[in-house]
């Protein structure tokens, strides 16, 4: 039987837009410009640097975690790893997870805490660290409002969200990442916004 | 008058049913049908993303409850655990597993989530699920343990 997608249309495509006036040939044309994540560069749990160019060509699923959180964490890492199973055929589509807590969250650390998620394939799934400023200035691209904050459990507040990006880096879905039912709806728009 | 009796015998066979099903709610009450059925509803709202539908955890990260060794000889730590977490290196069914987990016992404003007499039900409903076969835990039980125990600073 066809796979029929009810009740969602096209993805909307989520940010502030601008416009540009481009000429060409004398004549003026008005581009959108969509809000997009810009570049950025990591390190992932196989030491390997991880950019914006990683994922060229391919949607990716991206959040933000720490490994020793206390409450949301593993729930967000137990419904990835739902997402990483749904996508085992799937070469197109990878998983992001940026830690929000680099001075504690290694490399080292981030690869023992993927071995314990299970046998995880870095190219299909990063793990990533890197400079505190530039993961929280990343983390505001994907309108995550990650922070340190002493009262929170673990030391850091952030949202639990899934951030589904397109292939040209523009943000198509938010979903939260503690929510199986909004993670089942996830793995539907993947397989519409695959068949763009 | 045969209308009547026709009527009469539909109405003495749709009690038996219904007695029936009165009786086996009162047997289920009686064995903690309706205990388990609390603890189960807690159990969901509040460790199943964790510890999973069926209590078998999630790989290295979250240890089992189903046949976990490490609850058969920790009851009395239970009520401590559910309300204020637990962190640090632990042993279960032979796996270390060292990931913190937060106590579900309050809400973002301190305010209590879960009565004793839940954490009693959830207990119980643990103890007796998937295999598990501990003993039954009683209402006194659980507030003598929790005098072990106080809030953590995470
Ligand atoms: C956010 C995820 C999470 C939630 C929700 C959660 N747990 Fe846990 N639980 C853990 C982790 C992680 C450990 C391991 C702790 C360690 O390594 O020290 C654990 C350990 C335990 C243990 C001791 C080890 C074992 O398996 O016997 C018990 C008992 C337990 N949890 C019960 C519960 C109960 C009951 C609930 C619901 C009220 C619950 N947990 C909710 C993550 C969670």
């Amino acid at each position: 039987m066809p796979e029929q997608q009810v009740g969602r249309g096209p993805l909307p495509i989520l940010g502030e837009k601008d416009t540009q006036v481009r000429e060409e040939n004398g004549q003026k044309y008005v581009d959108t410009l969509y809000h997009h994540i810009p570049s950025f560069s990591f390190w992932d749990q196989d030491s390997s640097v991880v950019t914006e160019h990683t994922f060229d060509g391919k949607i990716y699923i991206a959040d933000f975690f720490f490994t020793s959180c206390p409450t949301i964490c593993p729930v967000m890492t137990i419904q990835m790893h739902r997402l990483y199973e749904d996508l085992r055929d799937v070469n197109d589509v990878v998983l992001l997870s940026h830690s929000i807590d680099p001075q504690r969250d290694s490399v080292a650390h981030l690869k023992k805490y993927a071995a314990k998620t299970g046998s995880i394939d870095a190219q299909r799934w990063h793990f990533v660290t890197g400079d505190k400023d530039h993961i929280y200035e990343m983390a505001k691209a994907y309108f995550e409002n990650a922070a340190a904050s002493p009262d929170a459990p673990g030391g850091f507040i952030h949202s639990g969200y899934f951030y589904l990006v397109d292939k040209q880096k523009r943000i198509r879905g938010l979903y939260l990442g503690t929510d199986e039912k909004q993670v089942d709806r996830l793995m539907k728009d993947i397989r519409i916004l695959r068949n763009e | 008058m045969n209308k009547k009796a026709s009527g009469k015998s539909i109405s003495i066979h749709f009690i038996w049913p219904v007695a029936a099903l009165v009786l086996l709610l009162a047997l289920r009450g009686l064995l903690g049908g309706s205990q388990a059925e609390v603890g189960g509803e807690i159990y969901q709202n509040y460790c199943a993303s964790c510890h999973g539908e069926e209590g078998k955890g999630f790989g290295e990260l979250v240890p089992p409850l189903a046949g976990a060794d490490f609850l058969a000889q920790n009851q009395d730590k239970l009520p401590c655990i559910i309300l204020y977490g637990i962190e640090g290196p632990i042993e279960v069914n032979g796996i270390t597993y060292n990931q913190p987990m937060a106590g579900l016992g309050f809400d973002e404003l301190g305010l209590a989530r879960l009565s004793h007499s839940q954490i009693q039900q959830l207990i119980n409903f643990i103890q007796n699920s998937w295999g598990n076969k501990g003993a039954e835990v009683s209402r006194q039980q659980v507030n003598d343990w929790l005098k072990e125990c106080s809030k953590p600073s995470f």
